[in-house]
């Protein structure tokens, strides 16, 4: 048995939590090494086993971790323009990250929390690498934030 | 009537603010980062309403809340946390808890939750 993650699932969560309208387009696989900086959420179950990830790009985890607190949003352009991880807006997208757990979750599996998160490819989890790599199913979506802007989110499982 | 909001995210904490304001509860509010932080207030303050996350540092929101009963202590208490399952819901009642809402909230739901409790 295994959990079923769309682009509505995904937009419905964040619209819930972000308290204003998501929109989510299904998108090519976008390159999650090499490229542009991508932050990497890893989920595990309590006994440790590695059971999903999401690789976010920079506009996105900065657009949404304003969102969730409303900061102004020429805050983040600019960091958007240097594109610099802004460690307040990262903290705030880790929130998020935390509560997308419940994505990797349903009443017949074991628990899934978030296990650890990173803000460069070289550093991801070791123990997620073979899912990164081998993925049974990868979903890459595109998000657009009402009054912020968007980005985009591979999820694997 | 003070309610204590106790979660280890700061943006969290900020968002169950503005929730318990949108949802027409203009009540005192204080704050603690983790159960540890929320003990010492609790047994220094007037603190009539625990709003609590689960998974923190140095004391989670179980332990806070069965250290609270070990002490006598009948404080209204419930769970704000993305932990969703039936069996943490039994959890948290089996301990004391008066309800457990799920992250992401909205203000319907807090008032839904709070009005019986507040």
């Amino acid at each position: 048995m295994s959990v079923s993650i769309g682009a509505e699932r995904i937009g419905r969560l964040l619209c819930e939590l972000l308290g204003r309208k998501v929109t989510t387009t299904t998108i090519p696989a976008f390159p999650i090494t090499g490229g542009a900086p991508t932050l990497t959420a890893v989920y595990a179950t309590s006994e440790g086993a590695v059971v999903g990830a999401c690789v976010c790009d920079l506009d996105f985890v900065l657009n949404a971790g304003a969102a969730l607190v409303l900061v102004p949003l020429y805050e983040v352009q600019e960091s958007a323009k240097a594109k610099k991880w802004e460690p307040s807006l990262v903290e705030n997208f880790k929130e998020i990250l935390n509560v997308c757990a419940q994505l990797f979750c349903e009443p017949q599996l074991p628990r899934v929390a978030l296990q650890s998160v990173c803000v460069e490819a070289a550093a991801r989890p070791t123990n997620a690498a073979d899912l990164l790599a081998k993925p049974r199913k990868r979903v890459d979506v595109q998000l657009s934030i009402a009054g912020y802007g968007g980005g985009r989110m591979a999820v694997f499982t | 009537m003070t309610i204590l909001i106790v979660d280890d995210s700061k943006a969290m904490r900020m968002i169950v603010r503005r929730t318990l304001h949108q949802a027409g509860f203009h009540h005192e509010l204080a704050e603690a980062s983790n159960g540890a932080e929320a003990l010492k207030a609790i047994q220094s303050g007037q603190i009539d309403l625990v709003l609590c996350d689960w998974n923190m540092p140095e004391m989670n929101g179980l332990d806070l809340l069965q250290k609270l009963r070990s002490e006598g202590r009948e404080i209204k208490f419930g769970f704000v946390t993305s932990e969703s399952s039936s069996d943490m819901q039994a959890t948290a009642k089996d301990a004391g808890a008066l309800f457990l809402i799920t992250k992401p909230f909205t203000p319907d739901i807090f008032r839904d939750v709070l009005q019986s409790v507040l």
